[in-house]
């Protein structure tokens, strides 16, 4: 029935997804988006054995449930590259120490660990993420690993090419016209494998896309642009990979088409209207707080009984 | 031969709708429940053998504290088929399945071994003499004869929680207007129903109709599922052999279709409400191994003394056993060769049933299966990792609970979420446990959580 059959082998084959999105990104804007990606993963390894330090329980079985890789990944990928260090740090201490860890461990929190991570920093020091070098610009990739070494530890002289403000990879708003971003393939390929696979729900991204195309074309943008704006940054990586977490996302059918449509919704609002260019993990955020009022709304009618109230 | 363009975009749709979690209500009678690997090659292919007469038999009088009163005593000579204790109440007739001596009346495990019955144990003397059968006079077709008939010759639902046959047939009000027999064998490994229904098809239709005629039902079908190709070939040519108008219909495989509740909408579309039993909505059901017994009591008198019982798993020679009621459990599993290394013995199917928990218990009449090499063929599940909300053990609950949301209600012992959850519809079918990829004992918990409250 299942061919994933272990909540660790979900994990990982969540991991081994991401693979293609993250190999293109990297092929795409160079060195430095595998540094961000090996620093959050090595950070969430740490945040993951200080958490087993602190609340006693056994070191083999916290790291045994491997939810710290995908968290790891999601992080790197969905942070600017060249972000300062330190907030590459806060985000992961937030989203695995404080946000998993803190609700009790795996499966407790109510919020996607990497996207509560994120937003916390987004929200909290936007002028110190956001002066970095925008990962849209093809100037990246020609930044090698020591150059990069140096800007994320803000040591040397700071980078200064013609940065244009913009954001993290999730969001999209930036002046350069649009560029494909290859990962956008990658991402859609190893989702589309999760999916065959039945470790996620292919309703979530199929109606997280759809929702948001549609909101931006009742939003007043043409089709055209609705339907390019979904191979912009991360929305694929969201819509596959974060949206689908099983934790924080409903456990009925139609509650995970509320879900989907709820955020595709809030990605399209927020990018059209929002200040923040980081839609993408508020929106995810905002719906995963729905989440238990949704299942609660939601349950099936049981056999034999009548059809629930609630 | 052409190709019709539905079928083949069928299965393209069915993979879709898996991954998309869509359940398919059209094709399939109820939602939910699991493929399992079903193990039955292990057993069905040799004919149902006839277990030598043991040297001792300890006859259980009854379980979950509902014992006939022996009329026999220690020294005493029994014949085989003579009445040794009598129902009284709700509890059922019990008799000798062979003929000796009775020896002691003492508490003895009946498997699986977490029950101590009285038994009575009758030294066989090898005769294997019958006394006097009285079949039912033909033309009796009261439903209070038949059903106090059947109380006296011992029958009791041979399928699963040996629920006395003849207080079924009582029932309610509503008069009953379809016999609804289960012939499902859904649980994987067990194999007694389907060689009961290839080699005696007949008798077991010769049952099914004195059922039929004395309910007075319009309708009787036969809910066999279709990994069992040649039972329901066998049973529709004994339907076509004797003309009656007794349907026999192929389910699809898939677990747990022999469930009471999910039998009977499969075959009649009809929902039994919660907390009701079939008769409310005008069904009565049995297993086919039930109606046989029926058919033998009815007909030729013989009382229910014997069953046909899987021994499979890790021997040289598994199958089917004619089995009287009261054989060692040791001694059966000794006729079908275990293999010397073959560790664990599990009594009943792998989803439902239970390890044996005591090795002297005795075969009784609910007894259907022993797993033996139960240690590697069902290991024990690893650790349980907390839940992931993966959603997957509520694809799998054939009732529509959400198992992720019971769980976590049991662990806090919340009764009022539990109760609006209707953890009181849970069929403990273990399929959601089956799913998990936390191993979480899902089903387990529900039965405790469950029984705990049933103290209460
Ligand atoms: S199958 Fe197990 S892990 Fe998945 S939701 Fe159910 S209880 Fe949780
Ligand atoms: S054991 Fe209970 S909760 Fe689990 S699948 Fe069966 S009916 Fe549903």
């Amino acid at each position: 029935m299942y061919v994933i059959k272990s909540t660790p082998a979900l994990m990982l084959a969540v991991a081994i997804a991401l693979m293609p999105g993250m190999v293109l990104h990297g092929l795409q804007f160079g060195p430095a988006v595998w540094l961000q990606v090996g620093i959050c993963l090595v950070a969430a390894l740490l945040a993951e054995l200080a958490a087993a330090f602190y609340r006693q329980v056994g070191l083999v079985k916290t790291l045994a449930d491997c939810s710290w890789v995908p968290t790891g990944l999601l992080l790197g990928l969905s942070l600017a590259p060249l972000t300062p260090i330190y907030l590459d740090l806060l985000a992961t201490i937030v989203a695995i120490n404080l946000i998993k860890h803190g609700a009790g461990g795996m499966g407790q929190n109510r919020i996607n660990p990497a996207m509560g991570g994120l937003m916390v920093v987004a929200l909290a020091f936007p002028t110190l993420l956001y002066p970095a070098p925008s990962a849209h610009a093809p100037w990246l990739a020609q930044v090698d690993l020591a150059q990069a070494w140096q800007a994320i530890l803000r040591i040397g002289p700071r980078l200064h090419f013609d940065a244009m403000a913009s954001a993290t990879p999730l969001a999209n708003h930036y002046q350069g016209g649009f560029s494909v971003h290859w990962s956008v393939f990658g991402y859609l390929l190893g989702g589309l494998a999760l999916a065959a696979l039945r470790v996620i729900r292919l309703e979530i991204p199929l109606m997280l896309l759809a929702s948001c195309a549609l909101t931006c074309v009742a939003l007043g943008e043409s089709w055209a642009d609705s339907l390019t704006e979904l191979l912009y940054g991360g929305l694929m990586l969201a819509a596959f990979f974060i949206a689908t977490d099983p934790v924080t996302s409903p456990v009925t059918f139609k509650g995970r088409l509320v879900y989907a449509a709820l955020i595709g919704a809030l990605i399209g609002t927020v990018r059209r209207f929002g200040l923040y260019p980081d839609g993408i993990c508020i929106a995810v955020v905002l719906c995963n707080l729905l989440v238990v009022d949704i299942d609660r709304r939601m349950r099936p009618a049981v056999f034999g009984n009548p059809p629930a109230g609630r | 031969m052409q190709l019709n363009a539905e079928q083949s975009v069928r299965p393209v749709l069915s993979w879709l709708k898996q991954r998309v979690s869509v359940r398919d209500t059209q094709i399939e009678s109820w939602r939910g429940g699991v493929h399992l690997p079903d193990q039955k090659h292990l057993s069905n292919r040799r004919h149902i053998r006839h277990a030598p007469l043991p040297r001792m038999l300890c006859v259980p009088l009854g379980w979950n504290g509902r014992e006939a009163q022996p009329v026999v005593v220690p020294g005493q000579r029994v014949l085989k088929g003579q009445a040794i204790a009598s129902g009284v109440g709700t509890a059922v007739w019990v008799h000798a399945p062979t003929s000796g001596i009775v020896k002691r009346i003492m508490p003895v495990p009946v498997a699986p071994g977490t029950q101590m019955p009285t038994c009575i144990v009758i030294e066989s003397d090898g005769e294997d003499e019958w006394g006097m059968l009285e079949p039912l006079a033909r033309e009796e077709t009261s439903i209070d004869t038949l059903s106090a008939f059947l109380m006296q010759k011992g029958l009791v639902g041979l399928g699963g929680a040996g629920f006395p046959t003849g207080l079924k047939l009582k029932g309610g009000d509503r008069t009953i207007d379809t016999l609804v027999v289960n012939g499902a064998e859904c649980e994987p490994f067990i194999t007694c129903d389907d060689r009961l229904m290839r080699e005696r098809a007949l008798s077991v239709l010769q049952g099914v109709q004195v059922l039929a005629n004395t309910l007075q039902v319009d309708r009787v079908r036969i809910g066999i599922e279709d990994n069992k190709p040649t039972a329901i070939r066998r049973m529709q040519e004994a339907c076509a052999q004797i003309h009656s108008n007794i349907e026999v219909v192929e389910i699809p495989t898939r677990y747990p279709a022999g469930s009471l509740r999910h039998l009977v909408k499969a075959l009649t579309g009809r929902t039994i409400p919660e907390g009701a039993l079939p008769a409310a909505i005008g069904v009565t059901a049995l297993n086919v191994a039930t109606a046989f017994a029926v058919g033998q009591a009815v007909l030729e008198g013989r009382p229910l003394i014997s069953r046909i019982v899987t021994v499979t798993g890790l021997c040289e020679r598994p199958g089917n056993f004619e089995v009287p009621i009261g054989m060692g459990v040791r001694q059966l599993i000794g006729l079908a060769l275990p293999q010397p290394d073959a560790r664990g013995v599990h009594v009943g199917g792998p989803m439902m049933g239970e390890s044996l928990a005591h090795r002297m218990s005795v075969v009784a009449k609910t007894t259907s299966c022993l797993i033996v090499g139960a240690r590697s063929l069902l290991p024990p599940r690893p650790e349980p990792t907390p839940c992931i909300r993966c959603s997957r053990c509520a694809d799998a609950c054939p009732v529509g609970l959400q198992p992720m949301e019971l769980f976590r209600a049991s662990s806090n012992d919340n009764r009022p979420l539990l109760a609006t959850l209707k953890i009181n519809s849970c069929i403990e079918c273990g399929a959601c446990s089956y799913v998990c990829p936390s191993n979480i004992p899902l089903r387990d918990t529900f039965r405790q959580q469950k029984r705990a409250q049933a103290k209460r």
